[in-house]
């Protein structure tokens, strides 16, 4: 189970655990099956997932249940999905949520 | 309480003429059964647009512009307004053929403010834009602003007029008496005056039908859609079609306010309008066609505004033949707002008895009946 | 997925499970639709697959969820998870975003049971990566079980604040402190409530035995607690780094990476006032609820409205509620006779009144203080368009008293949460700054879509009418 640099880990020895390989921004890890995207991105990184609508400014999960749009992500290409609701699954390709009409880095 | 000119209803027609006759010496009162901007004023989409106007509204239209520019000083707010050029697209070699016969009648009528554009230029004002799209009709002085902000401003410049602005105060009684005018309020006060100015929006039939001289306006909503901030999709260009229902007005905060003549279920008794998740299918259906990357712009909101129509679909503007005294300014047809400015102007003039600087004749208020 | 139903629940936490599995034993075809991936809500989020474990950490109040959701999946109801309803209408009309795709599916009736929300409240520095609220955090553990090894700040007022609390010492999570933000006057007003709140003792004891025992372990742990904390500050450059806050003359600072927020719960109340309910403001709580009626009903006549979203008393009494509900509905629908249904029902009422009985207590200890909204001018309100107390401020005092004129002149709610961070601290700085009444202050008016939409959803969409293609 890569850690690359969390404020947080998991408590469950993952050893018992099924795990699938998920991969943000390129890079990819392991995490316990079943989890939520938020979940695995937040014991991965301590990085932002998104940036705030107006004025850039980066963001990462804040409610947790939905509410706040602060952890919006793309997924295999598909923009604003809510990490907190989304389950990850083997070979999920997250990315850091880019606005629409900016031309691609 | 007795003014020269009593006013129904607060949205931006009857504060700009109320503006325009307070400074020519006449006092106003003014009846907002809401608050100024509640309805269609506060809550249009915001378009500043000569591009696609009737061309018996262009005159006043193209007037109306040049004062767009001067509303910091007019009413001490610049409205939100910006320049954002709007470009009529032709989807067909015979959708082409309908610009380039609009095109020739405003040059014939003198006006050189919308041009035909070819297919580069359409790329280069609005790079996004699908491949099948052969040319359009550029406006480029046309621009966007801020409903709210000018409806409020609007207001608030009419009461430093000493305009008297009456919120939440509703006309519920008018009738004509020897000297003008009297009405009674939903507050249980009578007022006095010797002109009436029927500015009551989608209200103004029923309105007008209270002193017995009944106009075909009908209420109708529109329903407008905001996207998320998409920074550079539009290039600042807003789009309009030309055989097909939608205008894309190109915010400057890079959100996409989505109209173009979708219409809500309402009831007007309730106020209550419903928003029909159809038609916010059909306008993204259409929209992904005309730029294939707003297939993943977010629809955040939709809203919707009691707006006053006309089977003709431009204004009534002047007097009541039946009722002299009576001066309607309504049934804009969801496209007063850009009008706004020099509307308070003509019907100041009117109203004062003198001649309108630009011809109303196309407006009077009894055409409908000449029709029958 | 049929396109009608007996009855559609919308939020699948304790009043949605249990209301569409009651129904569901009472013969009506129904669809409960959900956002989540799994059966739950977020009081018993993830609990079907929850480890041991985890189980253990968060106790019985958690694992109490299970038989809820065994009687659920034993029931024939028709479970839509990861599912986002974004318009309700009073006829029972849905539309929702699946898969990449839009459809619509109608019911007799509707059950709204989309629960509880933090309440937002906005402080310096509350947008920086790694500021959360303590349900987030709970919600991160039962998901996952992830949990903070780097110090971690607790800062609010109320029962979560101390049950996560709770959790992060079972987790031997490095708790930095734990800041009271509960005024320590605020016990007096809710001593009247004190003799009802008596009748379920064993509650309130479980509540304070509860926070003895953190207070126990922190002075153990050396992790220090303050109370009648005030001037709660976030900083750092990117993300969190140092929590601030005053207690009296005395300026506290804790070095962080994580800051966990609770100021109360409110009702999730988007998609109510979306379809129509009429709702009241509560001036102990401080939120609008919608009136519903203690069978579910509200005034309109295929709406119901069942659980926390209804008014926050907690997960058993919204699993009474959402049961409640569900009879209501089958007797209207004649699958039971009047007679089964007084019998059904009686039960049901009296454990619930049981439940409510030290709500109002709780209520007052943990009302909303006074000056929670007193905000700095430069303080971020609306977090998607970077809107700060001062600007909404400067409008309220110019005269504007309706967060809906606000918004269109300043975007404040025009981004992605389309005004659900910031709507009660908009509402409070309109309440605190004009002379107008706040039951009389006009709501923020929601409209469809009451999530956001991507286009291409919208696109593909499959909703009927004129031009289904």
């Amino acid at each position: 189970m890569s850690k690359e640099n969390s404020r947080f880990s998991w408590e469950n020895p993952l050893a018992t655990l099924d795990t699938v390989t998920v991969t943000f921004e390129g890079e990819p890890f392991e995490v316990p099956a079943g989890i939520s995207v938020a979940a695995a991105l937040l014991g991965h990184t301590d990085e932002h997932f998104c940036h705030s609508a107006a004025e850039d400014d980066e963001r990462a999960p804040y409610c947790l249940m939905g509410v706040c749009f602060e952890c919006l992500v793309e997924i295999d290409g598909v923009q604003n999905r809510q990490a907190c609701l989304e389950p990850v699954f083997d070979g999920m390709q997250v990315k850091r949520q880019r606005k629409v009409g900016d031309e691609e880095q | 309480m007795k003014a020269d000119v009593l006013i129904a209803g607060g949205g931006i027609m009857g504060c700009a003429t109320a503006i325009e006759l307070a400074r020519k010496g006449k006092s106003v009162i003014i009846f907002e059964k809401d608050v100024p901007g509640r309805h269609a004023s506060g809550n249009n989409s915001g378009g500043v647009r000569c591009q696609g106007r009737d061309v018996r509204e262009i005159p006043l239209a193209v007037e109306a512009r040049k004062m767009w520019d001067h509303h910091a000083s007019s009413v001490n707010s610049d409205c939100g307004f910006y320049v954002s050029p709007r470009l009529r697209l032709a989807e067909s070699d015979a959708e082409m053929e309908v610009l380039e016969k609009r095109c020739a009648k405003l040059k014939s009528m003198g006006y050189d403010h919308e041009v035909m554009v070819d297919k580069e230029e359409v790329s280069r004002l609005s790079p996004n834009v699908t491949e099948h799209v052969v040319g359009g009709l550029a406006c480029y002085t046309d621009g966007l602003a801020n409903p709210m902000l000018t409806s409020k401003a609007y207001a608030a410049a009419a009461e430093r007029q000493g305009v008297t602005i009456l919120p939440h105060t509703r006309v519920i009684e008018a009738q004509t008496t020897s000297g003008g005018f009297r009405v009674k309020t939903s507050s249980g006060k009578e007022y006095e005056g010797e002109v009436l100015v029927n500015g009551t929006g989608a209200w103004a039939g029923r309105f007008s039908e209270m002193l017995g001289d009944p106009l075909p306006v009908f209420a109708a909503a529109p329903t407008m859609m905001v996207t998320d901030r998409l920074p550079g999709l539009m290039n600042g260009t807003s789009l309009g079609l030309t055989g097909r229902l939608l205008g894309l007005m190109a915010a400057n905060n890079g959100t996409v306010i989505v109209g173009g003549g979708y219409r809500s279920p309402f009831d007007l008794e309730k106020e209550k309008i419903w928003v029909d998740p159809l038609q916010m299918c059909t306008a993204s259906k259409i929209m992904i066609e005309i730029l294939p990357k707003l297939k993943d712009a977010q629809m955040i909101r939709c809203w919707t505004a009691f707006e006053g129509h006309l089977k003709d679909k431009v204004p009534v503007v002047g007097e009541s033949v039946k009722v002299p005294g009576l001066f309607h300014v309504c049934g804009f047809s969801a496209h007063g707002f850009q009008l706004a400015p020099m509307m308070g102007r003509v019907m100041s003039q009117v109203i004062m008895g003198r001649e309108p600087e630009l011809s109303l004749h196309d407006f009077r208020p009894d055409r409908f009946v000449e029709a029958k | 997925m049929k396109t009608r139903y007996d009855a559609i629940v919308i939020g699948a936490g304790p009043a949605g499970l249990a209301c569409s599995a009651e129904m569901a034993a009472r013969g009506l075809e129904v669809a409960l639709l959900d956002e989540q991936a799994n059966p739950g809500g977020q009081i018993y989020r993830n609990i079907s697959k929850a480890s041991p474990k985890q189980h253990a950490i968060l106790g019985e109040d958690y694992s109490a969820g299970m038989e809820l959701i065994s009687v659920f999946k034993e029931a024939p109801v028709e479970y839509f998870p990861q599912t986002r309803v974004w318009q309700a209408e009073p006829n029972g009309d849905v539309f929702f975003s699946r898969n990449g795709g839009s459809t619509k599916v109608s019911g007799d009736y509707l059950v709204l049971s989309t629960g509880a929300m933090e309440r937002p409240v906005p402080f310096p520095g509350w947008t920086l990566p790694g500021v959360m609220t303590c349900g987030g955090m709970s919600n991160l553990f039962k998901d996952s079980s992830l949990s903070p090894i780097e110090p971690v700040v607790l800062a609010g007022s109320g029962p979560l604040l101390w049950l996560v609390a709770e959790h992060l010492f079972a987790l031997e999570a490095p708790v930095a402190a734990i800041l009271d933000t509960t005024p320590q006057t605020q016990i007096f007003p809710a001593f009247k409530h004190m003799p009802r709140a008596l009748r379920r003792f064993g509650f309130l004891l479980k509540g304070v035995k509860m926070i003895a025992e953190v207070q126990i372990t922190a002075l153990k742990r050396k992790v220090p607690i303050y109370r009648g904390v005030k001037d709660l500050c976030a900083e750092g450059r990117d993300r969190l780094e140092r929590v601030q806050a005053t207690r009296g003359k005395k300026e506290l600072s804790f070095e962080a990476t994580t800051l966990l927020v609770s100021e109360g719960i409110i009702p999730n109340t988007s998609l109510l006032r979306q379809v129509g309910c009429a709702h009241t403001w509560d001036p102990v709580q401080r939120f609008w609820h919608p009136d519903v009626t203690v069978d579910g009903r509200t005034n309109l006549p295929a709406v119901f409205v069942a659980g926390d979203g209804n008014f926050v008393h907690g997960a058993k009494a919204a699993e009474f509620k959402g049961r409640l509900t569900a009879l209501t509905i089958a007797l209207e629908m004649h699958r039971i006779s009047r007679t089964e249904y007084l019998e059904l029902s009686a039960p049901v009422r009296r454990q619930l009144d049981r439940e409510l009985f030290p709500r109002p207590f709780i209520d007052a200890m943990y009302a909303p203080r006074k000056d929670l909204y007193s905000l700095a001018d430069e303080t971020i309100v609306c977090r998607c368009e970077g809107v700060t107390a001062g600007r909404i401020r400067a409008l309220v005092e110019e005269g504007y008293a309706d967060h809906n004129e606000i918004k269109a002149m300043i975007r404040c709610g025009m981004g992605p949460c389309q005004g659900r961070m910031c709507s009660s601290a908009v509402f409070e700085l309109i309440a605190g700054h004009s002379n107008i009444p706040p039951r009389e202050i006009r709501q923020h008016r929601l409209r469809p879509p009451i999530k956001p939409v991507s286009l291409g959803e919208l696109a593909n969409a499959n909703i009927g009418g004129p031009d289904e293609s």
